[in-house]
């Protein structure tokens, strides 16, 4: 049986159990925020009475589980009648632990343990990492010091500033995103880039295209993201609105395609979004991985069969 | 509010075009969410409007791996 593990929210998991169904393979969903008010659990590992998951759709022997996509789970939801914003912190997190814990114990396929999304998310070790395999990366420097940071932007024709953790901000009214962007001569001549936290700056380098390679278990889908002419630039490809990216199916170097598997090895990943550039010298430089991104919409642009294929290694168990 | 903060420029979050929650709902035995059109209940995925939830732009809030 195929766990997904998400909120009732998350449309890409609509998309695949959409998939499940078709091809008749068994799944359940466990949508987090039914936790504790409509789902229930019992872990006993070394007792008789078995351990489960109590959900709206019915009871879960947890041994009847035989892959889990650890998908977009958000925090349980204990009844409101605990209303001491202590008291809920104290009760969200217990019941996260448990069940994250539960969960990580069982000896099935994963796409992916959520320990594995967890360390693979930072964006630094992923530099690190991929340069260290052999992958081009952008020049890169991260630094709370005013001086180094206006030494590497004296030294570059232009460099950008990318989040290294959140790429948005919730406000009571609305919420901001963040992109990948230009440092303008303006930021960097108020020198306060530098000095309420450490920031990632790396160099601007001039691309041909931006490059989507979507990991399945072994199995990569690169796309290129054409910008159409009409369309201002920008550094980062999801500031622009979808009528104004193209995709298509490319085929990149077995040398780097043998070097993003090593990279899901090291982080012992089922799953991976990987963000390349394509420079305009047709070198392949290694921006960032998202270990839990969005795929179902470059299906739908491209026609690449995405969730089938996830849908078979999560009925297979094997990547 | 100062929405300002000196080390990142903040972009306004696009609009999500799905239907609105009115004209939604979770069905728990199809384990998908429902958008109710003229000809009947049919998975919001499968919607236009739907699948552009997807999109990487559009991910859901405060989660702990909601980086795309």
């Amino acid at each position: 049986m195929i766990l997904i593990v998400t909120n009732k929210t998350d449309l890409t998991a609509d998309y695949l159990i959409i998939a499940l169904k078709d091809l008749n393979y068994g799944f359940v969903r466990f949508n987090l925020e039914d936790f504790p008010q409509h789902a229930q659990l019992l872990w006993d590992p070394s007792g008789p009475s078995g351990s489960f998951l109590r959900l709206p759709t019915g009871e879960l022997p947890l041994s009847e589980i035989t892959s889990v996509w650890y998908r977009r789970p958000v925090d349980p939801d204990p009844h409101p009648t605990l209303s001491a914003p202590q008291a809920r912190r104290f009760a969200i997190a217990e019941s996260k632990e448990a069940i994250t814990g539960i969960l990580e114990s069982l000896d099935c396929f994963w796409v992916s343990r959520p320990s594995h999304i967890n360390r693979a998310e930072n964006k630094l070790l992923q530099l690190a990492t991929a340069q260290r395999l052999g992958l081009s990366i952008p020049q890169t420097l991260v630094t709370n010091i005013p001086q180094c940071f206006f030494e590497f932007y004296s030294n570059l024709d232009s460099i950008i500033n990318k989040p290294i953790k959140l790429s948005r901000l919730d406000f009571s009214d609305e919420n901001k995103l963040i992109y990948t962007s230009v440092i303008t001569k303006k930021q960097a001549a108020r020198n306060q880039l530098t000095q309420y936290s450490a920031c990632l700056f790396q160099e601007h380098l001039p691309k041909e295209a931006d490059i989507r390679v979507t990991v399945m278990g072994r199995t990569l889908f690169p796309v290129l993201i054409h910008v159409r002419q009409s369309a201002p630039y920008y550094v980062d490809w999801r500031r622009y609105a979808p009528e104004d990216l193209d995709y298509s199916l490319v085929d990149i170097p077995q040398d780097i395609s043998n070097k993003i598997i090593q990279l899901m090895d090291v982080f012992d990943l089922n799953f991976s979004a990987m963000d390349f550039m394509l420079t305009r010298s047709g070198k392949y430089v290694f921006l960032e991985m998202n270990p839990n991104g969005q795929w179902a919409w470059i299906q739908e642009s491209t026609g690449l069969p995405l969730r089938e294929n996830l849908a078979k290694i999560l009925h297979r168990g094997v990547p | 509010m100062n929405r300002n903060i000196p080390f990142a420029l903040l972009f306004q979050e696009p609009e999500c075009s799905s239907p609105g929650k009115n004209n939604t709902y979770y069905d728990e035995a199809a384990s998908v969410t429902m958008a109710i059109t003229e000809s009947g209940p049919v998975p919001l995925v499968q919607l236009e409007s739907g699948i552009l939830g997807t999109r990487t732009m559009t991910r859901a809030a405060a989660e702990p791996t909601d980086s795309d």
